[in-house]
């Protein structure tokens, strides 16, 4: 796969942040109110579904486009974070280049560059101090990480903590205000939270169970609101569709689970039933809206029939 | 449990009669949206639903405003954008009545 830049070039802007003007699925970037010259970011896709991430500081906007471009062309080459900033260390003020990876995180700075790692159900942030050296840190299901020009302060790591449940836009403008009055741009990630699986009886009244359940998780996930609009539609859809017509004729007790999870810029959902599926009238009329509505809403759809039950298998592609 | 909140406005000298309605609809409890705007509408020929605030919904209450439509003007009001906007747009109901859209 070749390398490429996620996100397009915005003209200079006005003021003097430096960086791409959509930030890829599952990163949000902040620049400080303060936003005095030279700060930049940079958020670049590897090969293997890595990605690199540089945050940078220096002393004027035209310098910031330089070492952004030479930080980046370093990323691309060596996918190594000690050696991307190896040509920007003698003049940037402060640099953070991190790779990250399925599983991990690897990051190198220097100045007043830091990180913060914040993880689902371990108290309080880690701070781990970034060195010119690597760092090599593990990532949990779910887990958030800060990667700042300047030092995180106590009210930005109180915006981590126990912030896995909360959309990651939103922990990042808690994280900016926290931040407020030093002159920093900010990368937040986060990484993709465990399966979610959710079995509830085929009943009207498991609908709005199972939903809440998923529009927590797709807020969990970074998933923005116009996708998960669509997703929780979609899913809705064969939720509701298995509780009319799965339980018809069935002997059995027939449950419902949902399934949600995330590879990459890929979200995979599920809905499965343990009933008995009846094929629809040739005529469905306004009945087969179900169907045309999750295939326009989600980019594959795939329906699996066997004697145990049913599932519908759809694919959302979360790319910007 | 599903719920949605129904306020009904009585037509006036030159307005039909108008349900306002919030929260979510689906299989859950589209019989009881179903039978407010049959009642709101009853004996009129027209009838405004306001859907600005709902939060979702789902076929089940599209099949529910075809029905409707069926025996009375009907128009309805939604966001310009959204998951409503999508569900009229790919169900074709907006063909079949009239659509405002607000907020």
């Amino acid at each position: 796969m070749a390398n490429e830049a996620l996100g397009s070039e915005p003209d200079l802007p006005s003021h003097t942040s430096v960086g791409a003007a959509v930030a890829p699925y599952g990163f949000s970037v902040r620049y400080s109110p303060a936003d005095l010259a030279g700060q930049w970011h940079d958020v670049v896709s590897l090969d293997d579904g890595r990605v690199g991430v540089v945050v940078g500081c220096c002393a004027d906007a035209d310098a910031a486009w330089g070492m952004r471009a030479a930080a980046r062309s370093a990323l691309l080459e060596t996918a190594d974070p000690v050696q991307s900033l190896r040509g920007v260390r003698g003049t940037a003020v402060s640099a953070l280049c991190a790779v990250i990876d399925g599983e991990t995180i690897g990051y190198s700075g220097h100045g007043d560059a830091n990180t913060a790692l914040a993880a689902p159900d371990t108290p309080g942030p880690a701070l781990k101090p970034a060195d010119t050296s690597l760092v090599v840190a593990s990532l949990a299901p779910g887990a958030t990480v800060l990667l700042c020009t300047g030092p995180i302060g106590p009210p930005a790591a109180a915006a981590l903590d126990g912030c896995d449940s909360v959309h990651p836009d939103q922990v990042a403008d808690q994280v900016i205000t926290g931040l407020a009055g030093s002159d920093v741009a900010a990368v937040l990630y986060r990484h993709p939270p465990k399966t979610l699986a959710v079995t509830l009886a085929a009943h009207p009244s498991s609908l709005a169970v199972s939903r809440g359940r998923l529009r927590r998780w797709l807020a969990s996930a970074g998933v923005d609101s116009e996708a998960s609009a669509d997703v929780l539609l979609a899913v809705g859809e064969a939720t509701a569709n298995a509780t009319e017509h799965a339980v018809v004729g069935a002997t059995r007790d027939v449950e419902i689970t949902v399934t949600a999870d995330i590879t990459g810029t890929r979200l995979r959902l599920t809905v499965t039933d343990t009933g008995v599926w009846k094929p629809p009238p040739a005529s469905s009329g306004h009945r087969g809206h179900g169907i045309h509505l999750i295939n326009a809403l989600v980019d594959s759809a795939e329906l699996t029939t066997t004697p145990e039950g049913t599932t519908v298998a759809m694919v959302k592609d979360l790319r910007p | 449990m599903t719920n949605a909140r129904f306020a009904v406005t009585a037509a006036s000298a030159d307005q039909p009669p108008l349900v306002v309605v919030s929260g979510d609809i689906d299989l859950a409890n589209v019989d009881e949206f179903q039978a407010v705007m049959t009642r709101a509408g009853d004996g009129a020929s027209a009838l405004t639903v306001d859907l600005t605030g709902v939060d979702y919904c789902d076929s089940a209450a599209v099949r529910a405003l075809f029905t409707l439509a069926a025996g009375t003007e009907l128009t309805m009001v939604v966001r310009p954008s959204g998951h409503m906007a999508t569900l009229l747009g790919i169900s074709g109901l907006d063909r079949v009545v009239t659509v405002v859209t607000r907020g």
